[in-house]
């Protein structure tokens, strides 16, 4: 087998890009997943109309440039996608983004299409700002097997997102997380929803708290003080009081879960993406990467690409108007960026291996 | 743990599933051992570094060819929620490692790719003679598809 080797200068800055330590570099080979292998991920940006334009968030997420795609592409993209990974035994799990997927007219309609497609136990997740009715939700809640509500303090209502909560749990949708975007300046706001959550929320896990980026895609975050870190640490530490409730039949997927591992001492630790991130060790520079392999994306404007925001330097790979023209990726790549700021981007396998042959020759 | 007769090495997988592959590639007696039940003290140890989920989903395969009970499902979702985030369940298995002596571990995805210097390294720490290690990469390629990253 030809081994691909790499320039030593793109990796020459790896303990120059962070001001913490990069131990953990040394320390591990691997960062793998451990559960839902067998499943590939499709992050889709459905549109970028959204009913919030907060402060912190870049008009590219929200301002309606791009339109909603037309059912007919969309189905036809989703059958010919789920058809071809199920054939490879991977179970599709569509990551449904906007904008705020759920202003789409047709958007339920898009969620039985899913539903519908593929031969295997495919799975749909929504990300939401969680501002439709309670009715809506209830009435498309057996459409939908993940939601993850970001809390938004600046326009959101966190009673109201509690309702909607309770009501998709109490409608069966028990893979529900819910992540509040801590801006800094509305802090007591984004502490007292936090603590409205923690009391009234019927669902299981655990309300997380998302250091915000100053600009998308920067990975640069606000500066937060450390009696609100350790705030924010404490109180995304406390679990929630529901839990899954013991109904019959299987689980669908194994959890996403991901660790480092050193695959000469067996030493295995597991890592959060967000941590990661705003902990500034995710830094893979030179590392091989299952980008395109276990995730792919498709754009606001049709186009499939690797990842999230690595995606954005890669050859696009086909359109969602031309599926049967798709060819989706078969190989892992190096990763050449600094670091990695999407969180879906992080969860995929990356492995030391190719830095390793470089140190051996 | 069982009592060592004549069989020096024993091959430490989770609870299901790679220690038949493994046994048959390195082709001398070997105990298995898991990190819940153990395994015997042997000279030799390898570890494979595989995936709890691959060996749970190849054992309720495997078991749901001849009966399916609510209680393996049960039992599949109880695994499932213990070991979702477990920070101990790994720590666990980590310090079990680091109990074992004289050990070889081997990730299954390395062997894929790094098989001609794996194995004469596993042929040479257990003092088997040239030939002994026998491999097709394209058997474990194909072995590999069907009970890899499977969970």
């Amino acid at each position: 087998m030809k081994k691909k080797s790499i320039q030593l200068e793109e990796i020459s800055n790896l303990k120059t890009m962070s001001e913490k330590n990069m131990d953990y570099l040394e320390e591990f080979d691997l960062f793998e997943k451990g559960g839902a292998n067998n499943t590939i991920l499709v992050d889709w940006v459905l549109g970028n109309t959204c009913d919030y334009t907060c402060t912190y968030c870049s008009p590219d997420n929200y301002d309606g440039s791009a339109p909603w795609p037309d059912l007919e592409v969309f189905k036809n993209c989703v059958t010919a996608v789920t058809n071809y990974y199920n054939y490879h035994n991977k179970i599709v799990k569509w990551n449904l983004l906007g904008g705020e997927v759920t202003v789409w007219k047709d958007f339920d309609k898009a969620l039985e299409i899913i539903n519908n497609a593929g031969s295997l136990n495919n799975t749909v997740s929504i990300q939401t700002n969680g501002s439709r009715t309670v009715r809506w939700w209830e009435k498309n809640a057996h459409l939908m097997s993940e939601v993850l509500f970001s809390y938004h303090p600046e326009q959101a209502d966190y009673k109201h997102m509690t309702k909607v909560v309770n009501a998709l749990y109490d409608a069966g949708v028990y893979d529900i997380s819910l992540m509040i975007c801590f801006y800094p300046k509305l802090e007591e706001l984004c502490f007292e929803a936090a603590e409205y959550f923690l009391e009234n929320l019927r669902c299981g896990g655990r309300v997380s708290m998302k250091p915000l980026q100053k600009k998308l895609g920067t990975g640069e975050t606000f500066v937060y003080e450390e009696r609100v870190k350790n705030r924010m640490n404490h109180l995304a530490s406390i679990d929630l009081p529901g839990r899954v409730p013991d109904v019959s039949g299987d689980v669908k997927l194994t959890p996403s879960i991901m660790y480092w591992t050193n695959t000469t001492t067996g030493k295995r630790v597991l890592a959060d993406a967000n941590d990661l991130a705003h902990e500034r060790r995710n830094h893979w520079k030179g590392w091989d990467c299952n980008i395109g392999i276990e995730k792919i994306n498709i754009t606001d404007d049709g186009w499939f690409i690797s990842g999230s925001y690595c995606g954005q330097v890669r050859r696009n790979f086909g359109h969602i108007t031309r599926p049967e023209a798709i060819k989706f990726p078969t190989k892992s790549i190096t990763c050449k960026w600094d670091w990695c700021p999407c969180g879906s981007d992080i969860c995929t396998t990356k492995s030391k291996k190719r830095i390793r042959w470089i140190r051996n020759e | 743990m069982s009592e060592v007769h004549d069989t020096e090495v024993c091959i430490y997988d989770f609870e299901y599933g790679m220690q038949e592959c493994m046994g048959n590639i390195i082709n001398v007696p070997y105990f298995s051992g898991s990190w819940t039940k153990g395994g015997p003290k042997c000279t030799y140890n390898i570890i494979l570094l595989s995936k709890p989920f691959d060996c749970l989903t190849r054992q309720l395969a495997d078991i749901s060819n001849h009966s399916k009970t609510s209680f393996l499902e049960n039992e599949h979702k109880n695994m499932w929620h213990s070991l979702n985030g477990s920070d101990a369940f790994y720590t666990q298995i980590n310090n079990y490692i680091d109990t074992i002596n004289n050990k070889f571990i081997i990730h299954p995805r390395n062997l894929l790719f790094d098989y001609n210097v794996i194995l004469p390294r596993l042929q040479s720490f257990l003092n088997l003679p040239d030939g002994t290690i026998q491999f097709n990469p394209d058997d474990y390629w194909s072995w590999y598809q069907k009970n890899v990253n499977i969970g």
